[in-house]
């Protein structure tokens, strides 16, 4: 080896030693003719690796990147081929140095909008509910635990761990569910004239309910380092798995862009995106693949409840929920109702039906193909079935024609009447000003009178008392009815803000409980175990102090329904 | 560790012609004007970009400014970019040495990195003693030619090898192995001239 060697005998060794496939006394005894320098020289190299200094990344840097990158224009490939216009480009009103300052100037101007365009409608852009487990925000570099009614603003870095489930909630109504091993960053979230809702999603699996919002510049996007996926009003789900950006169409339409690739994924749809570059249709129709359904052909409206509270549904109130990812709620006149279930996580869930018209009629459970149909009497006033979830098939989304498409299997199935107050039945809802807006729409297109939605008047202090925010306008029966009442359970946690609107609280008192049960007449399917009696006790239990909201259009509370 | 094996081989020589290809899509996207695909490539590298200034400048807010500066300058100029002269991130890493330059030239070096305060008394706690020798190092590699410094950045700390730096650097990678081995004989020499890392 001669001397002039020495710079490859150390660029070898720095290489071999750092993928660890030599030590540092290794080298020097392979080449022990340049151990002495070698030594030195390899020492030094690795304490000036020590130096490294981590940038943690900050999640609102790409959207003040992108927002100035929309006002910075490109240069046209003729200014550097084209020495005169260049010359002429540098010696014309914008000259070198304005060209020179461009970014920059750019960069203030876009920091300024951003900073006199954060006005009271993003103070909050999303309430956080928790469902189950660990739920965390990132803080300085830390994680730290967020807790049940948490006020989430743009720029939130959020993950769930093994066991956590949670859903946000925004401003306009679309809520997110986020299942365990979930990590992403809200990047934007406001609703100040038109919507403007971005994530940024980095693993797991997220159930998107959006709000329709024609207004022109309304936009709802979930970016992945795969693709961006465009949303208007629909459900949807996006995961990330093995490598590759997964999306599922389970209402409405959203696009997938990804790479120079478009692609419109409709109802039923399920499309794949891998690194900017692939976006593959699978013809999955999520009504081929799932072939478990309840299906509402009765006065009666139905809410899905799952472990811990989730709940996919209508309430009496008008107001309709996604919550559990993998079911689908549809339908919103009186006895249309149905809901879809493709691969909804395993556990007991409880299917509870409220009155809302009078009437009799029947609800049919299709579980696999198989019919079950119970009959629900024009005196019944409410019916509870458990429904036991075995665990999802594995998530493939290979073509319908393999047949591995997910289904949700239901093992066991138990019907009562009237639902039992043993039961836990607790919806877990936050309930934005639009959303009620939006509910009292439905009430009024089925022809029911709609009282004052859960956003009535403001008790900032004192425990909220249950009320009720629908109330059937049926005909009164002899029968003794038991009206769905809401009660609240989590009052909205969020920081009280001295300049913002107080949060409101059902106020009405609670509505008296039946003397005497109503008459079952509903035939049990499976019956496994008796229900207990109904006892009256309550379920819901005030627990938070109401406080005020950040923001003028986000009244939200939290209800819980017996 | 292991050996790759062929299979592995095959395996990371296959996920890195898939990146090759997106990265040149998003590229001549942006191109056209594309803000989203330029999205795309602003998220496959900032981390990177970010890492390598901060290591440079020694300051994370001034290493975010300058590395939003980079990728808007990048965004302005991508039409003169010739994807068969040199890949993108090595384009990239040399407008953000540019930027850089610019930022030292103009700040005239207000770290307050020369400065290192030899007077502390010696203490037992490791985290002191590495924070010292941290200190020593850093004024050590802030002595060095703009050259030395950014090879030794490249190569130890964002952990590149010598052909990626003879690309980033723009030379051929036998002069990047030469100007590895004299940056670290000067680096050596800086520190015993300070008394050694402690």
């Amino acid at each position: 080896m001669t001397r002039s060697r020495f710079d490859l005998v150390l660029d070898q060794c720095i290489d071999n030693v750092r993928a660890g496939r030599r030590t540092v006394e290794q080298c020097l005894a392979e080449w022990p003719q340049h151990a002495a320098e070698l030594e030195s020289l390899l020492r030094t190299a690795t304490a000036a690796g020590g130096l490294a200094l981590q940038a943690a990344p900050d999640p609102l840097a790409r959207a003040r990147f992108m927002a100035a990158l929309r006002t910075t224009p490109q240069q046209s490939p003729s200014f550097w081929r084209d020495p005169f216009a260049r010359l002429s480009g540098l010696i014309g009103v914008a000259g070198r140095s304005a060209l020179l300052l461009a970014p920059a100037a750019a960069v203030a101007v876009i920091a300024l909008a951003i900073s006199l365009g954060r006005d009271a409608t993003i103070a909050q852009a999303a309430t956080l509910t928790v469902f189950s487990g660990q739920v965390e925000r990132s803080q300085g570099g830390n994680w730290a635990t967020l807790t049940d009614g948490a006020t989430l603003t743009e720029g939130a870095h959020l993950r769930t761990g093994s066991d956590g489930r949670a859903q946000l909630t925004f401003i306009d109504g679309s809520t997110v569910a986020v299942e365990p091993g979930t990590e992403l960053t809200i990047e934007r979230a406001r609703s100040n004239g038109t919507r403007e809702i971005a994530l940024h999603q980095v693993s797991g699996r997220l159930w998107h309910q959006i709000a329709a919002d024609d207004r022109p510049g309304s936009s709802f996007t979930v970016r992945t380092m795969d693709a961006t996926v465009y949303a208007h009003g629909t459900v949807f789900e996006t995961t990330i798995a093995s490598g590759a950006t997964v999306v599922s169409t389970a209402e409405g339409l959203v696009e997938v862009v990804a790479g120079t690739h478009r692609l419109a994924v409709a109802s039923g749809e399920v499309a794949s995106a891998r690194q900017h570059i692939v976006v593959t249709p699978a013809p999955v129709a999520f009504a081929q693949a799932s072939r478990t359904e309840v299906k509402v052909d009765a006065p009666f409206v139905a809410s899905l409840i799952g472990p811990n509270g989730r709940a996919t549904g209508t309430l009496p109130s008008g107001i309709t929920l996604q919550q559990i990812p993998g079911a689908l709620n549809t339908g919103t006149d009186i006895g249309t109702q149905r809901i879809n279930l493709r691969d909804i996580p395993e556990g007991e869930y409880t299917l509870i039906l409220r009155r809302i018209a009078d009437g009799d009629g029947e609800v049919v459970l299709n579980i696999g193909g198989a019919e079950r149909k119970v009959s629900l009497s024009a005196q019944a006033e409410s019916l509870t079935v458990k429904l036991q979830v075995a665990a999802p098939a594995a998530r493939t989304f290979a073509p319908a024609a393999t047949g591995a498409a997910p289904v949700t299997a239901v093992a066991a199935v138990t019907v009562s009447e009237p639902a039992s107050r043993a039961t836990v039945l607790q919806e877990k809802v936050v309930v934005t000003a639009k959303m009620a807006e939006r509910a009292v729409e439905v009430l009024r297109k089925q022809g029911r009178t709609p009282t004052p939605t859960p956003v009535p008047t403001v008790r900032p202090t004192r425990t909220p008392v249950p009320t009720r925010t629908a109330v059937p306008t049926r005909t009164p029966t002899a029968t003794p009815t038991r009206t769905p009442t809401v009660r609240p359970t989590a009052v909205p946690t969020v920081p009280a803000t001295p300049t913002a609107r107080p949060t409101v609280v059902p106020t009405l008192p609670p509505t008296p409980r039946p003397t005497e049960p109503p008459r079952s007449t509903a035939t049990p399917i499976v019956v496994t175990t008796p229900t207990p009696a109904a006892t009256p006790t309550p379920t819901a239990t005030p627990t938070a102090n109401a406080t005020p909201t950040a923001t003028p259009t986000a009244s939200v509370i939290s209800v819980a329904v017996p | 560790m292991r050996s790759l094996d062929a299979s592995d081989a095959l395996s990371a020589q296959a996920g890195a012609l898939a990146e090759r290809e997106a990265v040149d899509r998003l590229v001549l996207l942006a191109k056209d004007g594309d803000a989203e695909a330029f999205g795309g490539l602003y998220d496959r590298y900032q981390p990177e970009i970010l890492r390598y200034l901060v290591n440079h400048v020694r300051d994370r807010d001034t290493a975010e400014d300058l590395t939003q500066q980079v990728f808007l300058k990048a965004w302005q100029a991508i039409s003169r970019y010739e994807q068969r002269n040199v890949p993108f991130k090595s384009w990239l890493y040399r407008m953000a040495h540019n930027q850089m330059v610019d930022h030292f030239r103009t700040r005239r070096h207000t770290t307050g990195l020369e400065g290192v305060d030899r007077a502390e008394p010696a203490e037992a706690e490791a985290s002191v003693l590495a924070n010292e020798r941290r200190r020593y190092l850093e004024t050590a590699l802030r002595r060095l030619s703009a050259d030395h410094r950014e090879v030794l950045v490249l190569r130890f700390i964002m952990e590149k090898s010598a052909a990626e730096i003879g690309e980033i650097m723009g030379r051929k990678e036998v002069t990047v192995r030469g100007l590895q081995l004299r940056a670290l004989r000067a680096l050596r020499r800086e520190v015993d001239a300070m008394g050694g890392v402690p």
